[in-house]
């Protein structure tokens, strides 16, 4: 059984047409990167799958269940199998470092302070940080910093269903490579299905089970990277060349 | 030739409805959305009290946030006003001869209006602003959407214990708020001349509790206002920093306004059964 469905997934606001006929397969334990330019859905997207956003028509189906016929409250019960990483980080100003990796936990079962300290110095080497950002707020921290702290809030509650919208996004190389590898241990230590927003296409090959590009809304292609690579279409293949065009640019600039 | 006199065919064909009377419409469409949304939070914070969903450690440190912040200022405030209320009043007495209303006249309008309505209009400057300001800054940060994520309700974690903190602080605000002007009342009288002996005999012979009470009644229902008001324009809050601004001051105002129509209304209900005593 796939562990998430997207049917036919259309998303509007305000008139315009956001997400037009998204359908997408995911099976369990696998990667799915989507790649797509900026303004082009993703985050939407996202916010869709873990139910913050309700779409126009079409349908999601996580672990069999539609989500579309959930209420709020079935669907506070579902989030709770699943995680998400903000692009923004989104953490909670107001508390530490610490408590912001232990809220969803501690909010939703008791556990000995211990224990609680000993998962988020886990959690903090994990996402490589050091353990004395635990005693820092939030606005302490750089962009990549928080980013790391959000990634490490969503695996602290040990979720099936991990959405990371651009996790690696403003780290430097050798943080985004551990943060790549971070995702794919998780996936194989707990048979995690996750999908991954990200622009690095160098790191999308190396991770991914299935890769979607979402153009403008709609859905240029979406299959394994193989067939990705293999693939004709003009739009995904402009895509996938940007990195060396810009680069090659750059060093006939330089000669 | 314009709208009024000749109504035109839009491009849809539609009768084109004079600008007054669009944003009347648009009035009574926010208006109604307002009090759909404050009823909606209102029962579901009851819903998770009664369930015993919400922390009393999230309830404790929201009233010690909500006393602290505006204390100072509701003292200030309320012992400004008792004294230059009391200077008239004693000044008035003091022309006619006779000194024995001043006491009874600075409690009267303390206990059932002044206390209240300035206190809860300090309130809402301060705290009513300090809510909306910060779930409406969660809001367009994402965090209120982080919380949804984590299967905890914005509701319950932030809604809740706001409304709580604020009906019970705010009555216990008024009580010194009340204090404060009588006191000060009473020092400002005695220095224009009205002894300290009359002023507080003025007052135990007019004052009786149910003028305490009246106060207090209107101070939880002004509580009750300013807490799901600023949690709703918090929660509603869009488009960035502005956004933020927006919804503080239009939490601000909406609560006084709220306070002083249904001021109207309350002081009507509750002295009704008992006036002219
Ligand atoms: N709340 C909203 N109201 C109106 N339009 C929105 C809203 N949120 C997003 N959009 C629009 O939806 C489109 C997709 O936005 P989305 O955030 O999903 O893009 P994205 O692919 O994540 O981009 P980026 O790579 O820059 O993060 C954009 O064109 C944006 O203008
Ligand atoms: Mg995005």
């Amino acid at each position: 059984m796939s562990a998430i469905v997207v049917d036919n997934l259309v998303f509007e606001v305000g008139g315009r047409r956001i997400l037009d006929g998204i359908s997408l397969e995911l099976e369990t334990g696998q990667i799915l990167s989507v790649m797509g330019g900026s303004g082009s859905g993703k985050t939407t997207l996202l916010k869709m799958m873990i139910g913050l956003l309700r779409p126009t028509s079409g349908r999601i189906v996580i672990d069999g269940e539609d989500t579309m016929q959930m209420s709020e409250k079935e669907l506070d019960q579902a989030r709770l199998k699943m995680g998400m990483v903000f692009q923004y980080a989104a953490l909670l100003d107001s508390l530490s470092v610490y408590d912001n990796i232990v809220f969803g936990l501690l909010r939703h079962k008791k556990m000995e302070r211990a224990a609680v300290d000993k998962l988020v110095k886990h959690l903090l080497e994990q996402v490589q940080l050091e353990e004395y950002v635990a005693r820092q707020m939030p606005a302490e921290l750089s962009g990549g910093m928080q980013k790391r702290v959000g990634l490490a809030r969503a695996l602290a509650m040990q979720p099936s269903f991990l959405f990371y919208d651009e996790p690696t996004s403003g780290l430097d190389p050798v943080t985004s490579l551990a943060i790549d590898q971070l995702i794919m241990q998780t996936r194989d230590a707990f048979q995690v299905t996750s999908v991954v927003v990200s622009h690095q296409i160098s790191s999308v090959f190396r991770i991914s089970d299935r890769i979607a590009l979402l153009h403008k809304g709609k859905m240029c292609i979406s299959g394994t990277p193989e067939e990705v690579k293999a693939s004709a279409d003009p739009d995904v293949q402009q895509f996938l060349q940007a990195d060396n065009i810009t680069l090659t640019h750059l060093q006939s600039e330089k000669n | 030739m314009t709208e009024q006199t000749a109504p035109q065919l839009n491009d849809t064909g539609e009768r084109r409805l004079p600008a007054a009377a669009v944003s009347l419409m648009r009035l009574v469409q926010t208006a109604l959305a307002f009090i759909g949304d404050c009823s909606l939070l209102f029962l579901q914070s009851v819903r998770d009290f009664a369930a015993g969903r919400v922390r009393l450690a999230d309830l404790v440190q929201q009233m010690a946030l909500v006393g602290v912040d505006s204390l100072g200022i509701v003292l200030l405030i309320t012992a400004a006003t008792g004294s230059v209320f009391a200077y008239y009043i004693a000044n008035l007495s003091l022309t006619v001869g006779y000194t024995g209303f001043v006491g009874s006249g600075v409690a009267y309008a303390f206990l059932n209006e002044l206390g209240p309505v300035l206190g809860g209009v300090a309130f809402a400057a301060r705290v009513g602003a300090a809510i909306a300001a910060e779930i409406g800054t969660m809001a367009v940060t994402e965090q209120l959407d982080a919380l949804r994520t984590m299967s905890v309700s914005p509701v319950q974690y932030l809604v809740a214990p706001r409304v709580m903190a604020a009906i019970i602080m705010l009555p216990l605000l008024i009580l010194f708020a009340d204090l404060a002007g009588v006191t000060s009342g009473y020092f400002f009288a005695g220095m224009m001349g009205v002894p300290h002996s009359t002023y507080m005999n003025s007052i135990y012979s007019f004052i009786q509790p149910i003028d305490l009470t009246d106060g207090l009644i209107k101070a939880v229902w002004f509580a009750l206002m300013v807490g799901l008001t600023s949690c709703r324009q918090g929660i509603r809050t869009e488009g960035g920093a502005s956004g933020v601004g927006r919804a503080t001051t239009s939490s601000v105002v909406i609560c006084v306004v709220l306070i002083f129509i249904s001021d109207l209304f309350l002081t009507r209900m509750l002295t009704g059964p008992h006036l002219h005593r």
